[in-house]
This record gives structure tokens, sequence and C-alpha cells, in this order.
């Protein structure tokens, strides 16, 4: 009994040493985040942690690499119309979803026509219903987009998760059930619990080295670390700037770390006495330590901005001035504004940002400016900083803001004149002439110098007249086990494990 | 007593759509838009307002709740604004998971809570009775989600004996559930202690011991059966608590129960699923209440509530 046993397990062993490589036990990677995925169809949100879980089970035609290029994903090669209004696709052959359905022009025509249509409802239309006009399909490989108007930064929106390509085939269930034609396919969403994805055998690209992906998440920045140093989690991200320090300490762990493109900065309401006075506005920067801010919030992992743009944005100035640490300055220009003794304002913020206010309320009150923390919980902020000019009761308010690396996608929807809420997010309801005309004629300039000349002066008018106070560009941050490699993250956050592996 | 009956079970429907009436339009009157937070901070206005169009919100009110009256006389209580899934599916995926979790904390509660009261106060004003009541208080007093982590970091990531989040074996099941239940122990410890005290003093109580029966035998035969009424009539209305009361420890360690679910939803303005969810709760409390008042009365004609 006894040998035929030992027999028999060192015949397996052997078969098993035999076979090598080939013969992997099923391996599964883990990723926790911070909040559950707001929906499962990828054109029906914006969030980026939710684009986290859906990008790896659905391409685009482009993608954004590592590097911050934008290479071919589903399409291989793209051109456009010198007057910029028709860009033409020429698709990758042999590509199936995970249904077995082929990506042909006919998908990505389809796939498009469905975000257009007002009545699906879909979140992805108010992004691209302005921009593209029709699709059509020119033969089975290639596809036409014409545009509105010409739009440089077309190639960049197409990389976004709303752009996903979606088949036909799975148009009653894609709202539940993710088809598509990334690297993992879908096996379930329970509801509170997880995501899982499994390893999809025929996808075009570079196979996955591992077999499952399971996504988690929890609202508690205590439990993602301890989750992390449990090993019950592989991926934790995003990682908080206030635990990185012990994390670095924690043995089996690593902290992976690198300049985001999310700006943080202090709306002010240029509508509002005494903001509508730019020399009251140039004060507050004056007296803003930004520095000071990012070291005692952010543990001095934040890049201080002087800009309105971070520095991965197409149309970021290097040589842009901003507003030094100087509170002798900013008592002058009050004095000179005729507010000698300061004056009193609020800070509307979001439940977890009082922080920021209370820096800021340390940091103004010695100029004079005391300031009163308006702190509301979530969906109460944003109805109130979003309400319309008339009703609108907020003097300045703590914001966000990250979207893809163009400048027309950061500064229109903030600076603009048409981009006065409830419209868009310019919540400080900051209006120039010579800027709106800017931004109106960079959009459909197809030379890039001209492009960046012009978003160069747009970024000056910006800090010269004060729209705002700059404050930071936050670091992406998140942690992985040491026995990971081939984990990234976009600057915006949003990870990326197509490529991850156990060593 | 049929009639009594029947006035119980007319008035529940009332009741429900009463309520359903009053959520539906609370919710609507509470600050924030579900359309705009689910399209994002970016997302133009345009794009809002078809999302508006889609989940019917661009609707009068009245229309927007005789939709859903209809739709859950059909058994279809909406669809979720976020998940895609329809509210009735996923209050059955939570639902489990929460009774488990209550159950399983009350379960440890009165298993632990009794006898401790009980000796409490077999011994009173002994060292024994001051511990037993200084873990009491002890547990009373600590917030729930710091037992929770506490237990957590040692147990989880210092031992690693149980897994840290989420659900499926007993060892999930284990922290959350001891976590949960330091309150309501605590409140059983007391009023066990209390209640067996009563008895002890009472005239029967002396009469066995006179008739020559151990100190054991009596307070467990006799005496025990008359301490545990009140404390039954405590732990069944800590019950209904304790459902509610899960959120902060259903948070702390992502099990995902009903508490969590009613959380998220409120945070993204999800109005199907906060519709559902206290509809449900509301008509489970006021079913259990009505067939308790009625097996009440069947029981004991005098206790007759009307």
């Amino acid at each position: 009994m006894h040998k035929n046993r030992t027999i028999s397990s060192v015949v397996l062993l052997i078969l098993v040493l035999a076979l090598g490589s080939s013969v992997v036990a099923a391996s599964t990677l883990t990723i926790m985040q911070s909040e559950s995925p707001r929906a499962m169809d990828p054109s029906n949100q914006s969030a980026t942690y939710t684009g986290s879980v859906l990008s790896h089970m659905y391409d685009t035609l482009l993608t954004v690499n590592s590097d911050g290029n934008v290479v071919p994903s589903l399409a291989t090669d793209y051109t456009y119309s010198p007057d910029g209004l028709e860009w033409t696709f020429k698709l990758r052959q042999g590509v199936t979803f995970h249904d077995g359905t082929p990506l042909n022009a006919d998908a990505v025509k389809y796939s498009f026509e469905r975000i257009l249509n007002p009545d699906n409802g879909l979140t992805a239309f108010g992004r691209f219903n302005p921009v593209i006009k029709r699709v059509d399909t020119v033969d089975d490989l290639t596809v036409k987009f014409t545009l509105h108007s010409p739009y440089p930064a077309f190639a960049l929106l197409l990389t976004i998760n709303q752009a996903a390509i979606t088949p036909p085939s799975a148009a009653d269930i894609v709202s539940r059930h993710p088809v598509g034609t990334g690297p993992f396919k879908f096996v379930e969403y329970v509801s509170g619990e997880r995501v899982v994805m499994e390893r999809f055998d025929n996808f075009w690209g570079e196979a996955p080295r591992v077999d499952r992906l399971v996504w988690r998440w929890s609202p508690e920045e205590s439990v993602m670390i301890m989750a992390l140093q449990a090993g019950e989690v592989d991926v934790v991200v995003p990682l908080p700037a206030s635990h990185v320090g012990a994390l670095e300490m924690s043995p089996g762990v690593e902290v992976h770390e690198k300049a985001g493109s999310a700006v943080f900065w202090l709306a002010l309401n240029t509508t509002a006495e005494p903001l509508n006075d730019v020399r009251v506005r140039q004060a507050l920067n004056y007296a803003t330590d930004r520095q000071g801010l990012v070291d005692a919030i952010l543990w001095g992992r934040a890049t201080v901005a002087h800009s309105p743009l971070a520095p991965q944005y197409f149309g970021y100035d290097p040589t842009v001035q901003g507003y030094s640490f100087d509170p002798e300055k900013a008592r002058e220009l009050l004095a000179e504004a005729g507010y000698p003794n300061g004056f009193t304002m609020s800070i509307t913020v979001q439940e977890s940002e009082s922080q920021y206010a209370e820096v800021l309320q340390g940091n103004w009150r010695d100029v004079g400016v005391n300031v009163i923390v308006d702190q509301l919980e979530n969906a109460l902020w944003s109805a109130k900083v979003f309400s319309p000019l008339e009703e609108n009761e907020t003097m300045s308010s703590f914001a966000s803001w990250s979207s893809i690396l163009d400048a027309d996608l950061m500064l229109t929807p903030l600076f603009a004149t048409r981009s006065f809420p409830p419209a868009s997010a310019n919540l400080g309801f900051f209006s120039n002439a010579r800027l709106d005309e800017i931004l109106a004629q960079a959009v459909n300039e197809v030379n890039p110098n001209v492009r960046e000349e012009l978003y160069f002066e747009a970024q000056r008018i910006i800090n010269d007249e004060a729209a705002h106070v700059t404050l930071y560009y936050a670091n992406t941050i998140f942690g992985v086990r040491d026995n990971v490699e081939g984990v990234w993250s976009q600057p915006s956050g949003q990870i990326n494990v197509r490529g991850a592996s156990f060593k | 007593m049929g009639r009594y009956i029947a006035r119980k079970l007319a008035v529940l429907p009332l009741i429900i759509v009463a309520v359903s009436i009053l959520i539906f339009v609370v919710i609507r009157f509470i600050p924030g838009d579900p359309a705009r937070l689910m399209a994002g901070m970016d997302a133009t206005a345009e794009g809002v307002e078809v999302l508006r169009r889609k989940l019917g919100l661009d609707q009068n009110i009245i229309v927007q709740y005789w939709r859903f009256f209809l739709g859950a006389l059909q058994g279809d209580l909406g669809t979720s604004i976020n998940s895609g899934y329809t509210v009735v599916q996923e209050i059955a995926t939570r639902i489990p998971y929460t009774l488990q979790l209550t159950i399983a904390a009350f379960a440890i509660a009165i298993m632990i809570g009794v006898p401790s009261g009980i000796i409490a106060a077999v011994y009173a004003n002994s060292w024994i009775d001051q511990l037993v009541m200084v873990f009491a208080i002890i547990g009373a007093s600590t917030p729930s989600f710091w037992i929770a982590l506490m237990g957590m970091s040692l147990f989880s990531v210092k031992l690693r004996w149980l897994p840290l989040f989420g659900a499926g074996t007993w060892s999930h099941l284990i922290l959350p559930s001891v976590a949960l239940a330091m309150g309501p122990l605590a409140l059983v410890a007391r009023m066990s202690r209390s209640s067996m005290l009563e008895v002890m003093k009472e005239d029967y109580v002396r009469t066995a011991r006179a008739k020559g029966l151990t100190k054991f035998r009596v307070y467990t035969k006799h005496a025990l059966k008359n301490a545990l009424v009140p404390v039954i009539t405590v732990v069944g209305l800590q019950f209904g608590g304790l459902l509610a009361g899960a959120v902060a420890t259903e948070t702390v360690f992502s099990w995902p129960g009903i508490g969590r679910l009613l959380i998220d939803s409120v945070r993204y303005r999800d109005y199907p699923v906060i519709q559902g969810t206290v509809l449900f709760t509301v008509s489970a409390v006021v079913i259990v209440n009505s067939l308790t008042d009625i097996v009440l009365a069947m029981v004991n004609p005098r206790m007759r509530f009307d």
C-alpha cells in the first residue's frame, strides 16, 4: 500500500516535471479598488475605476500605451482628409469578439451608432455627438468617420473607455454581460462583491499571463492596506498618500508612484463680490502656500501646479509663470482693491476634502481673509456647485478634473463662457471674450504648432486673470505584492494588468 | 378573532402603498441629480439630458410613480441605474447575506449573553458579577467598526487565521458577526442579569429552595423560563435594529448585504434601488409586526391592540 502510493506519487511528479511549463496551476490576480464599478456597459459610465475593470474586456480602435503615446489597437492604421473632417480607419484582421462573432466595419459602425442614438440614453452620447456626424463602412475592414467640424483631438477621443467596440450580437445583454474583444472575458458580476473575468483564448494580441482576474473593492482605506499586507489581494489602487510610508516598510509589498494628470484647484466664483475683482483673485493666489499644502496633506506626493493644464497634456506650456507664495504681495493687492482688512468667504467642499479648505483657511487668515468651510455630502455638493448662475450660492469650491490629454477637453469645459453650469463645469463662471475666441479656434485648428501657440496664450490669460487658484497635480499611486510584475497605471489612475504575471 | 385578523391584514397593503409614495417623493426632493452623478462631472448638459430622459426622470412625478406602481404590481421594482440589474435581483442577491450575518450575530449575542447574565445574577455582587458587567459595558460602548478593524488587524493581518473581507465561507462570517454581536451581547447580558435577579426574589423560587431543590435545578428549571420572557422581547426588538445597524459592519468587511446596498444607492442617488430596498425593509417589518400582534392575540386575547 505505502510503496504503491510512493511509486505513483513519484511517477506523477516526473510527469508533471516532464510536461514542464505548459502545466501551470490556474493563476488568479486579485485587484482591489476603492469603489464598485458603476456600470457594466463601457459607453454608459465615465468613472476611472469602472473603466479600469471594463478596459480588460474591451478594446478601442486606438489606445494609449505606458509611454503616453497613441498606438494602434483594433485599428492598425488611420488617415484623415486635409480638411480634418473625414477620418478613415483600417481594422485589424482576424479579431473575434468573446462570443465568436468577427470584428469588422459593421461592428464598429454599430458600436458608434449605438452611442449616437439619443434614445439609448448612454452617457457617451454627450461626449461623441458634438464631434461625430456619421459613421460609414467603406469595406469589410475599413470604417470612415465624418465629423461636424475638424477635431484634431479625434484620435485621442477614440482611446477613451467609452469608445469601446461592442458587437451587434450582444445588443440585448451588453448592459449586464460585457462582450468585447479584450484579453479577458466576462464570467460574473456579483453585485456588491466582485467582478470575475477569465482569459480569452482567441485574443488578438499578446496572451495574458494569468488565467483569471478578480476585481474587488472597499471604501475603507485601512481595509485596502491590510488586504494588500495580508496578501489577500495582489494589487491595490488607488493607494492613499497617507499610507505610502507605512506600506513601503511592509515586507512583501511594493509601491508604484508616478506623476498623474489629475489637476486639483479651487474654483472662484468670478461673479461674486469681492471675487469679481481680479486683484482679489490674484491676492488669493499669492496667499496660498501650495507646497505646504502638498506636504501637509499629501505627504509631498503631488506636484505644485502653476497652470490649469497638467504637464502630460498637449498644449501645456512649461514656461508658464504661476503665482509664488507671497503673503506681502497678497496684502498689497487686497488693500489696492479696497479690502485692507480682508473679507469673509466660503469654500464648498465634498465630505472627504475639508482638510484642503482648512489649509487654505490657515494660509489666508494671514492676509485677513476669513474662510468658512462649507462641507457637503457628495451629491449635495454636486447639486450646489452645478446650479445655474441665477441660483448659484457657491463662492468657491474645491474641484478636480482629469480627462484625455488634450487641452481642449480640459480648458473648454472649465473656462469657456458656454460652459457655465449646468451646461458644463465652468464652476467659477469665468468669462473672457478673447479666451472664448482662442478655444473655439484651437479646437478645429489642424496645424499642431498653431494649435499649441493658441493654448499657450489661453494658459496665460487664465493665469493672468487668476480665474482660479491652481493647487496641484496628484500622483497616481498603487501598491502590488512583490511577486507580481507587469502592472502599470495611466496618469488618470486607471490600472492596466493586461500584461501582469506572477514571478 | 377572524375579524381581528382580517382587519390587521387588510391594512397592510395600504401601509405599504403609503410608504412607497412617501419614499418616492422624499428622495426626489433631496438635492442631487442621479443623471448627472452617473454621467460624471465631465459630461455635457446634453449628455445628462439624454440620460435623464432614458431613466424617465424628466416625466412629472405622478407619471413616474404610476409607472413604478404598475411595475411593482407585476413584481418589477425597476432597474438599478448603476448596475443594470433589476432591483429585485439586487435585493434577492443581498438579503441572504444580511440574514446570515444578523442571525449569526444574534446567535452569538444570545449564546454568550444569556449565560453570562444568568451567572452574573446568581453570583450577584461578587467579582464574577463585576467582571461580566465590565465586559458588557465595554462591548456596548465600543463602536462596532473599531472592533472590526482591530479584529481584522490582529486575526487577518498579523495571525493570518481569518480572511480579511468578503463573504463565502464560515471563516468569512466569524469576524463580522462577532463585531456586530458586541453591542447586542452586552444588552442581552444586562437584561438577563436584571431579569434573573427579579425572578430570584420571587416567592416561588424561595418555595422551591425551601423544598430542598438544589440551587442549580431551581435556577435553570424554574427561574430561567420566566427570566427569559423580557429578554426575548428585547431580543426581538433588537433584531430589527440589527438589520439596519449592520451597515457599518457590512461596509468595513465588504460584506455584500442589504445595508451596504442602501448606503451605496443613496450615495449615487440610484432611485430604483433606494425605493426598492426601503420598500422591502419596511414591508418586512410591518408584516412581521402584524403577524406578531396576531399571534399574541391568539395566545392571549387580552393583548389585542386595537
